[in-house]
């Protein structure tokens, strides 16, 4: 993978109701990168909804890098609208967006195809189906040439296969598009399957708990077979979280 | 009253039971009893039941009256959705008006258009649309603050403009949830309906009953009575097809 250039994301003074007081990061995406923030409180989800421009109501600066035109949030609960299918889906935000972009059939066709619902243009999706309906929510984020994607802790309800089918999707798609992601999850072992960078969070501290970077931890680990380097990293977060009095990790 | 009760759970057969139950007591059992009216006699004096009461067309108005209010509201509500689903004017003015627990108001209400107006045809029109415009709106405004807002989220954050959110997905989020109001105003629009005509006594199948209860005509106050029970039922099933039909997504 070649890292074309650092995207750092800034935040300063941030201030949002009582979950963030003067809270101040610098956040390093780097292109084509899969980073998570680990956060057991509500407080990861607010700052998503703050990046992605679904909350407006905060004080703070946020300084975008050159490069991101917008960072697409992805919710929780998968939000792709379940009256339309698939294309349809597409197409309505493309049409309805302030952003300018157009509607291109054959741009359309490739995303569906790039994100595993070739053949499934015309169907609608069952609310029950997570995992179908949260491609096409990663589908109409990058029609959008988004540069950031924001995944709020999406995976939570699914089933193992479809998860693990979602991240393979989602490291392919971070390979060939020029796309970062920012996933917010509670699990620590998803965190470390995808990530290269990794952020604890808590509600109310003014800055990340501690940013890791797997590349680093992979390193300073390498004499360790690969599950025991796994393992370590896990113990390292869990004893982080516990020092700031947060027990219920898993 | 919810859609778990029993009527609204399997009328139909409830309807034909009370029929077998009347068919077996009446005809062989109590055959000298006035309670209810012999099924044979009622049966060979059906014509004359319909003609000199002018069923057909009283049938017509009535069931006339209750479609164009639901098809009026339907209209008013879709034009006006926007408005209901933001705060203003107009809707406190609905959720005041609303407070005053509605029916007995209406029934008071219902008293001073039929002295005002005795004779017109169009009343009961006008008044029905009106009652269950101010039934379907109030649902929707009750129901605006109660759905996920995953979709909004999303939607926003894709940059789709507060009016078409609103507009577009926040009132189709709404829409499956209505089913039950649906079911329920239909019932309640023919309270009233048969109330309006009952006073105004003039046209509809509440004159007919009006009639009969005048001139103690026990055959065709049971006559009208199952009429109506039978088409109440057919309203309640079309209402549950045309919502499987095209409010599909849930």
């Amino acid at each position: 993978m070649v890292k074309e250039e650092n995207m750092i994301l800034g935040i300063n003074n941030l201030n949002y109701r009582s979950v963030f007081k003067n809270f101040k990061v610098n956040l390093n995406l780097e292109k084509n990168s899969i980073n998570s923030i680990i956060c057991y409180d509500e407080s990861a989800s607010a700052l998503f909804k703050i990046i992605g421009n679904v909350e407006s109501d905060f004080e703070g600066e946020l300084k975008y890098p050159n490069t991101i035109k917008s960072a697409i949030y992805i919710p929780e609960a998968s939000s792709s609208f379940p009256w339309l299918n698939v294309k349809d889906n597409i197409k309505y935000v493309l049409k309805n967006s302030a952003s300018t972009l157009v509607n291109n059939d054959v741009n359309i066709q490739k995303i569906i195809n790039e994100v595993g619902l070739k053949g499934y243009e015309n169907h609608f999706c069952d609310n029950k189906s997570l995992g179908f309906r949260f491609r096409i929510s990663l589908a109409r984020a990058l029609i959008f040439n988004s540069v950031l994607i924001l995944i709020d802790n999406s995976f939570s309800e699914m089933d193992n296969e479809t998860k693990f089918e979602l991240f393979d999707l989602i490291k392919n798609i971070s390979k060939k598009y020029a796309v970062s992601f920012l996933i917010n999850t509670t699990n620590i072992y998803d965190a470390i399957y995808l990530s290269e960078n990794i952020y604890l969070m808590k509600e109310g501290n003014s800055k990340f708990l501690k940013s890791i970077n797997l590349f680093e931890e992979w390193k300073n680990l390498e004499t360790e077979d690969r599950r025991n380097r796994q393992q370590k990293v896990t113990e390292k977060i869990i004893n982080i979280f516990a020092k700031n009095s947060l027990n219920n990790v898993h | 009253m919810s859609s778990d009760k029993i009527f609204l759970k399997n009328p139909f057969k409830i309807l034909i039971s009370f029929l077998i139950i009347w068919i077996v007591l009446f005809q062989f059992v109590f055959v000298w009893s006035n309670i209810l009216p012999k099924p044979i006699i009622l049966w060979e004096s059906i014509n004359d039941i319909l003609q000199e009461n002018q069923l057909v067309n009283n049938f017509l108005i009535s069931v006339g009256s209750i479609t164009f209010g639901i098809i009026v509201s339907l209209i008013l509500t879709y034009f006006l959705r926007y408005f209901l689903l933001t705060k203003n004017l107009f809707v406190d003015l609905i959720s005041a008006f609303y407070k005053l627990k509605f029916l007995l108001p209406t029934l008071i209400f219902i008293i001073f258009l039929v002295f005002w107006i005795p004779n017109s045809f169009y009343t009961e029109y006008i008044l029905l649309a009106f009652f269950s415009f101010l039934y379907i709106s109030k649902d929707i405004i009750n129901k605006r603050n109660t759905i996920l807002n995953d979709l909004e989220n999303s939607a926003r954050s894709l940059g789709l403009t507060s009016k078409k959110i609103l507009a577009n997905v926040k009132f189709k989020q709404i829409i499956p949830s209505l089913e039950n109001s649906f079911l329920l105003l239909h019932i309640k629009l023919w309270g009233v309906l048969l109330v309006f005509e009952y006073v105004q006594n003039t046209f509809g199948l509440g004159s007919v009953l009006h009639s009969s209860m005048i001139l103690k005509d026990l055959y065709v106050l049971f006559f009208t009575s199952v009429l109506i029970s039978l088409t109440i039922i057919i309203f309640h099933f079309l209402i549950k097809v045309l919502f499987n039909q095209f409010v599909h997504w849930e």
